[in-house]
């Protein structure tokens, strides 16, 4: 049995350990195991920590029972997208920019996991610097999805998606700057959240879009997705953009059910542009919600290509302000080319960046240049500010909104034309835009065994709705 | 093709960005971005129609400051020790020029 320890849901591991029926030792053995056989064909982590996280479990197994911290996921391992800071650990942001930078710091959220007597894994694949929505854009290795061998795991937080799926992580860290950790989560059959905006502290992560992004969880079931969240709940003074939101009872979230929601299915997504197969997928899990007492009704919201736009130019403005600061001296790859400064600078940069982010750092270069600031910029902060007035006014008619987490099913490895590629944020940017708390969680697969997946948005600070409803759904699923 | 000649970044415009946000482009990649960065700029394109309603509240928002005090911070050595190259305390950038 102690082989299978990793097949357990999280919640029988955290009973397993209270009751010592099993090791953290063991228990993070058994993962590491599974890396081993696995990761090979999965390459879901760039870097497995095996000495560091074996030495952290015998250290918690040898703390006496008043010394254990009585959290929820005490005991238990979990893996890190690789754009959050370790200390003396690599973090690459999957970039030869960063291909040897080793962090002197933990990230805030890091430092939570591990008072609360976590044990990390190693460090996941991920688009560079999380610019993509396929993990292929990685600069050092693919990733394959576990549920479905020819196709993407999605991304960029595909291979935290990739590494949980594959039983390789109970639970994983991501991060969600437009749909990053709802996509891989549909993609790959998982819970995925992405809190709301300040709710979650961003210090220690490796800026992309610093307006629209927060680390985010990925989890094979719902229980231990709401426990990550709430132990890495809290503000923090480190990032002024974080926020004292108030935690919520587990126990009681997990009993409360959906009789008597309000939820509104969000019309655009359930139209033109959006694979039939996925739209039907949401739909009969909203019949769903409503045979268990919720009530359901289509809501308007504006045609979502304007919020896709204004995304893809605020996301690519702020990363190439962000990534100005990789510039070879402080930290980072530095070009052996070059005969002043500037010239330094450029081919550090033409070297270390890959392709993708160095279209997105032109794209944002070009939306702020004084030309055209006013015609892309300012209209693309104009639409979010009006996407966030329309869906703030629609919570007063709805408790929750609901709709596709992606407007397709997962494209073939290396088949997508990058169209495509940014078209799968449709269904995913408004979260993002409007800094609210969105979930994704499976709902049923197609006639291939392609995971289809529905997303739930949230007023600002209520993921206690959000985790309300995937416990009531994905108790009834289980039925 | 899904996207027409006129739609394609131009050369001297892609030239200029690359040189002001310092990313050194080869021939090949102008060429492959002045077709590539075509969709992002039809999506920003639709963007430009719109009515300006809106802009100045945006701009009006603002965030929260800390507190300006002195606080313990990363040791000095450990973040010159993430540098390329490094002496006697401080970042060394060893090239001609400046």
């Amino acid at each position: 049995m102690k082989n299978e320890l990793n097949r357990l849901t999280v919640k029988e591991m955290a009973q397993g350990l209270k009751k010592r029926d099993f090791s953290c030792f063991e228990l993070t053995g058994a993962h590491l195991d599974a890396i081993a056989k696995k990761d090979e064909e999965i390459g879901a982590y760039l870097t497995v920590c095996a000495e560091n996280a074996k030495a952290r479990a015998h250290a918690l197994d040898a703390l006496g029972k008043e010394q254990r911290a009585s959290a929820p996921l005490y005991g238990v391992p979990y893996a890190l997208k690789d754009n959050i800071c370790t200390a003396g650990i690599k973090t690459t942001c999957a970039s030869k920019m960063l291909e040897d930078f080793v962090p002197p710091y933990d990230a805030t959220v890091e430092e939570r996991l591990k008072a609360a007597g976590g044990v990390p894994l190693g460090k996941t694949n991920m688009d560079e610097f999380g610019m993509g929505s396929t993990t292929e854009y990685s600069a050092f290795q693919k990733t394959i999805n576990p549920i479905a061998h020819d196709f993407v795991p999605g991304g960029s937080s595909g291979g935290s998606a990739a590494a949980v799926a594959a039983y390789e992580a109970p639970y994983a860290l991501g991060s969600d700057t437009g749909g990053s950790v709802r996509l891989p989560a549909a993609y790959c059959g998982l819970v995925g959240l992405k809190p709301s905006y300040g709710a979650l502290s961003r210090y220690g992560l490796v800026a992309f879009a610093s307006s629209l992004e927060q680390v985010g969880v990925l989890s094979r079931g719902v229980y231990e997705n709401a426990a990550a969240f709430l132990t890495l709940l809290g503000a923090d003074e480190k990032d002024a953009t974080s926020c004292a939101f108030p935690p919520f009872d587990l126990e009681r979230t997990e009993q409360a059910g959906v009789k008597g929601l309000r939820i509104g299915l969000l019309r655009p997504f359930f139209e033109k542009g959006v694979d039939p197969r996925v739209a039907t997928g949401a739909l009969d899990a909203a019949k769903t919600l409503e045979h268990m007492g919720a009530q359901v009704t289509f809501c308007p919201l504006a045609p979502p290509e304007h919020s896709l736009a204004a995304y893809y130019v605020i996301s690519s403005a702020e990363a190439s302000s962000n990534l100005a600061r990789f510039d070879g001296v402080r930290y980072g790859k530095r070009s052996e080319k070059g005969d002043s400064l500037e010239e330094s600078h450029a081919f550090s940069r033409g070297e270390g960046f890959g392709k993708e982010v160095k279209k997105r750092v032109l794209f944002g270069s070009y939306v702020l240049s004084a030309g055209q600031i006013d015609r892309y910029y300012h209209k693309a902060r104009a639409v979010a500010a009006a996407l966030k007035g329309e869906v703030t006014s629609l919570f007063e008619d709805f408790d929750l909104l609901l709709c596709p987490t992606a407007p397709a099913l997962p494209p073939k490895r290396g088949e997508h034309p990058p169209t495509n590629a940014y078209g799968q944020d449709l269904c995913t940017v408004l979260a993002n835009l409007t800094g609210l708390p969105a979930l994704c969680l499976p709902c049923g697969r197609t006639r291939e065994g392609l995971p289809l997946s529905l997303q739930l948005l949230a007023p600002m600070g209520r993921e206690d709705l959000l985790y309300r409803t995937a416990f009531a759904y994905e108790g009834e699923e289980k039925k | 093709m899904p996207f027409e000649k006129e739609e394609f970044f131009k050369r001297e415009e892609l030239e200029k960005t690359a040189e002001l946000c310092r990313v050194f482009l080869t021939d090949e990649e102008k060429q492959a971005f002045e077709e590539e960065l075509a969709p992002l700029l039809c999506m920003a394109r639709t963007l430009s129609d719109l009515p300006d309603q809106g802009i100045l509240e945006e701009a009006q928002e603002t965030g929260r400051v800390r507190e300006d005090t002195v606080k313990k911070s990363l040791q000095r050595e450990h973040l010159l020790a993430c540098a390329p190259e490094q002496s006697e305390g401080f970042f060394l950038f060893s090239k001609k020029g400046e």
